[in-house]
């Protein structure tokens, strides 16, 4: 069976994800966000442990711009009542299936911990 | 929302940090991380606090800007390498005029410098002197000897 050539990179190939590359993504899934909403998010999701300086939010943003994880919007989502100077971004549906499998891999971890009883099992 | 004086100097010192930054990632992304940060800093409710969120987002940018420097550099490297396998004459021709136009200069430089300024290599270089003799059979005031003939105080050929 002759093998087919891969058109482009896997999920896979992004695995493991850094830290903050994640809390981007995650905080891009359910809404389009610019810079300083990303930031709000992360640090309200992770009780304000996590809060991402401009540079660094920056640095991730960029690098998942050019691995077209995510896309920055042409328009901006709400006019009324936001900044016309700020960018927005949203996540591509291949950066959704790559954050999808970070998200299941760190559950495959979880699993394996608690089996191995580093963690106690609800119940 | 008005600007503050303190905002104004957050932003005055936060653009000049930036510059560390390559100019094509400032232009893209400068503008963006200040207004993130401006929006930090309203967000603090006390003076230390803004101070605290202000120096660590500058010392961020110390740490990241050499990060970007070095991406754009490996970004700049991968391009040549590909531009140097597609077009290999091209490429061997500009090299070798390259490497032409480094090594001719050094070369005359090198000799230049050794002949005309270096001292000889010799211990007393300063005594060196050179000795001429006259050669009036051939109607020359300043001709050149032999050693021996010199020391045996020769001063004409025979």
């Amino acid at each position: 069976m002759p093998r087919t050539r891969r058109e482009g990179p896997e999920p896979d190939d992004f695995l493991p994800l850094p830290r903050d590359t994640f809390d981007v993504l995650v905080s891009l899934a359910d809404r389009d966000r610019h810079g300083y909403a990303i930031l709000q998010d992360i640090a309200e999701r992770t009780d304000g442990r996590i809060r991402l300086s401009p540079s660094t939010l920056y640095a991730v943003i960029k690098r998942l711009l050019e691995s077209e994880l995510i896309e920055e919007l042409s328009e901006r989502p709400d006019p009324a009542h936001d900044d016309e100077r700020r960018r927005y971004y949203r996540l591509t549906p291949f950066g959704r299936r790559v954050a999808e499998s970070e998200a299941a891999r760190l559950t495959r971890l979880l699993a394996d911990a608690k089996a191995s009883g580093l963690m106690p099992r609800k119940g | 929302m008005p600007v503050t004086r303190v905002e104004r100097r957050a932003r005055r010192l936060f653009g000049a940090v930036l510059h560390l930054y390559p100019g094509s990632y400032r232009d893209e992304y400068g503008r963006e991380m200040t207004l993130v940060l401006l929006d930090r800093l309203r967000g603090e409710r006390n003076a230390a606090a803004r101070v605290v969120v202000l120096f660590a987002a500058v010392a961020s940018v110390f740490a990241d800007a050499p990060k970007q420097h070095a991406f754009l550099l490996a970004q700049d490297l991968r391009l040549a390498r590909r531009l140097i396998r597609r077009e290999r004459w091209f490429a061997t021709v500009a090299i070798g005029t390259v490497a032409l136009g480094i090594a001719l200069p050094t070369a005359v430089f090198s000799a230049g410098k050794s002949l005309l300024v270096d001292a000889l290599p010799y211990r007393e270089a300063e005594r060196a002197a050179m000795a001429w003799v006259t050669n009036p059979r051939q109607g020359r005031d300043r001709d050149v000897t032999s050693y021996p003939r010199l020391l045996s105080g020769c001063s004409s050929p025979a």
